[in-house]
């Protein structure tokens, strides 16, 4: 990310002596300093507008005080019982469509929790519950979890401690193409490099500002070839012209430079909000093509028609197993759990 | 209805808003106001001249959004003169923080413009002050119409610009209308390239915020209910966001009644596959 691109920094007081502090504002060296108490007499204020402000977000600076690690929303897993997440930032550098991070908060800000530390210590307590049980963690809920890597040097830091563990299975979710950190490594085989991917052209159209989806599979056949353990996330499915032609051409050029052995998980789902979340998102961007489709509401959720869902999720499940063996396919459901198949 | 794009100007003294009313060829509306209130031919600019003091900067704000019909698409200014400690007389800031000296309360205007105009916190006070040992722009108005206008508007819609007036080595003593006029006018080519991109927002606020003029056609022409005419106004949204407008009407105008007409354009939706290549 360019020094350009952030202009304002907030910090809170506390936290201004903090060696990552120090060494985030020591990238930003024209950017405009603003002290504060907490973030959220920033971030939380009534009456931002988020749209606006996504064109130029501003970053902040704070220390997370609880809620470090969190128990993942049912429908989330690759295959464990016990699933958490946690986010070192709130919000996210690109701007796609149909991300929920678009109506979950009030401002477009970046918030960068500096201290790693207290996450290392949730996680250390987290594991040490569940001693027979392989515990996942996921990170990259409320952010991408590599996009500002070279600011935050977050990925670094959770790698080595999940070194320690073994038992335990990471997984860093992320559309980017910023993977010093991980080519600079050892791989660590109880961490997954999971990639959102979806046909180029949904993702010209929906993922803005990401790096194209070539680009992303060419990333992912260096850290596969590298002996990184990946993920692939079809989440969500996005319905269209020819959308049968699109995903077979994705998933079979996907699959055609990933050997089998690399690949951890596939994950897929069906495009859902939750219906306030969509009035949300639908009034920032009344504009926007993907809310033109034939969505429903279907109780408290909207979505695409069933029988749309239900053909998307069947074509894709029998598009990857032709690749894969189904032990290693998950499908996100909207109503809740995740389906190992 | 107030069109795009509506700007608000909120002026302590008649000699900092001269040179803007002028630059935007404002006159003066009706007399026997409780403020003087000028605004420009198209009424897009709207320019209040409140006075000097935290009070009479919001009751002007409250009075200038009632008088001219400020929509929610409104962005808000406030510029003026303020004393600073560094030596920095004639130079524009922007203001990014507010600190209230009454009461302490902070207020964060949005920061989303593009500039590369200094920055700065500003301290309103209530009383005159030569003590210029605060890292802050001093003035006498901003929190209060922070507090005022960020009722209207969002943060990213508010903008305070002050202009260095005095400080250790400029006393405020010698201070005249014409050095003030003069102060703003050799800012005002800065003052204006910021108030184009708000003029840019305000805008996409509207396009935003207001369904397309055809809805209006459409209601017309058939009787709609409250929740319908909700209905059609996101209707006619998606519709138009990937079918010509043009050809919406040629596309109703043989229903019957407003429920054919939200099942029609219901139907286009739900049948329609969106070409990913073309949008």
């Amino acid at each position: 990310m360019g020094e350009d691109l952030i202009n304002t920094i907030y910090f809170e007081e506390d936290i201004s002596e903090h060696p990552r502090t120090l060494s985030i504002l020591a990238k930003f060296k024209t950017a405009r300093t603003i002290p504060i108490k907490r973030f959220g007499e920033v971030f939380n204020l009534r009456n931002q507008n988020f749209r606006i402000q996504k064109s130029k977000p501003a970053l902040i600076l704070a220390r997370k005080h609880s809620g470090h690690v969190l128990q993942a929303p049912g429908g989330f897993g690759i295959g464990s019982t016990e699933n958490f997440y946690f986010s070192h930032m709130y919000n996210c550098v690109y701007d796609c469509r149909y991300c929920f991070l678009q109506g979950m908060f009030a401002s477009a800000n970046y918030v960068v929790f500096v201290n790693f530390e207290d996450f290392d210590i949730q996680i250390d307590r987290i594991i040490n519950q569940y001693p027979k049980k392989t515990v996942t963690f996921f990170s990259g809920y409320d952010c991408d979890s590599l996009a500002l890597e070279n600011i935050t040097g977050f990925a670094a830091h959770i790698l080595q401690v999940f070194r320690r563990y073994p038992k335990s299975l990471l997984e860093l979710r992320t559309k980017s193409i910023q993977v010093k950190p991980l080519t600079s490594m050892e791989p660590i085989p109880n961490c997954v490099i999971a990639y959102s991917l979806m046909p180029e052209v949904m993702s010209i159209a929906l993922d803005n500002k990401t790096p194209s989806i070539e680009r992303r599979i060419k990333i992912i056949s260096i850290l596969a070839r590298q002996g990184w353990k990946i993920g692939l996330r079809f989440d969500p499915l996005i319905h269209g012209k020819d959308w049968q032609v699109l995903y077979k051409e994705l998933i079979e050029g996907v699959f055609k430079v990933i050997p089998q052995e690399s690949i951890h998980s596939v994950s897929f789902g069906p495009l859902r909000f939750p219906k306030a979340m969509h009035r949300d998102i639908f009034r920032l961007y009344p504009e926007e093509p993907l809310f033109s489709g034939p969505l429903e509401q279907r109780g408290s959720i909207v979505a695409y028609r069933q029988e749309i869902e239900n053909e998307m999720t069947r074509f894709c499940r029998q598009t990857f197993a032709k690749f894969i063996p189904d032990s290693i396919i998950f499908q996100c459901t909207p109503e809740g759990q995740s389906v190992g198949l | 209805m107030v069109g795009a794009p509506a700007i608000r100007w909120v002026v302590a003294l008649k000699s900092e808003a001269k040179p803007i009313i002028q630059k935007l060829q404002m006159l003066p509306m009706k007399k026997g106001m409780d403020f003087p209130i000028y605004s420009d031919k198209n009424r897009c600019h709207w320019l209040i001249i409140s006075g000097v003091g935290q009070s009479r900067s919001a009751a002007a704000t409250n009075y200038l959004h009632r008088e001219s019909d400020a929509p929610p698409w409104s962005a808000w200014i406030n510029i003026g003169i303020a004393g600073y400690g560094y030596d920095s007389y004639g130079v524009l800031y922007l203001v990014d923080k507010i600190v209230s000296e009454e009461t302490n309360f902070v207020a964060y205007p949005g920061v989303a413009l593009a500039t590369k105009l200094p920055r700065s916190e500003l301290l309103t006070v209530n009383k005159p002050r030569v003590d210029y040992s605060e890292p802050s722009l001093i003035d006498m108005e901003g929190y209060a119409f922070y507090e005022a206008a960020i009722k209207f508007a969002s943060r990213e819609l508010l903008l305070l610009l002050k202009v260095v007036s005095d400080g250790p080595k400029s006393k405020v003593k010698i201070l005249t209308p014409k050095k003030i006029s003069k102060l703003i006018l050799d800012n005002i080519e800065n003052i204006l390239g910021l108030v184009r991109q708000l003029e840019n927002l305000s805008k996409l606020e509207f396009d935003r915020v207001i369904p397309p003029d055809i809805c209006n056609q459409i209601k017309q022409k058939w009787h709609f209910t409250v929740s319908q005419k909700h209905q059609l106004n996101i209707l006619v949204r998606r519709w138009t966001s990937v079918f010509p407008e043009t050809k919406l009407f040629q596309k109703i105008k043989n229903q019957n009644n407003s429920k054919s007409v939200i099942s029609s354009l219901s139907k286009d939706l739900d049948e329609y596959e969106v070409d990913w290549g073309k949008t």
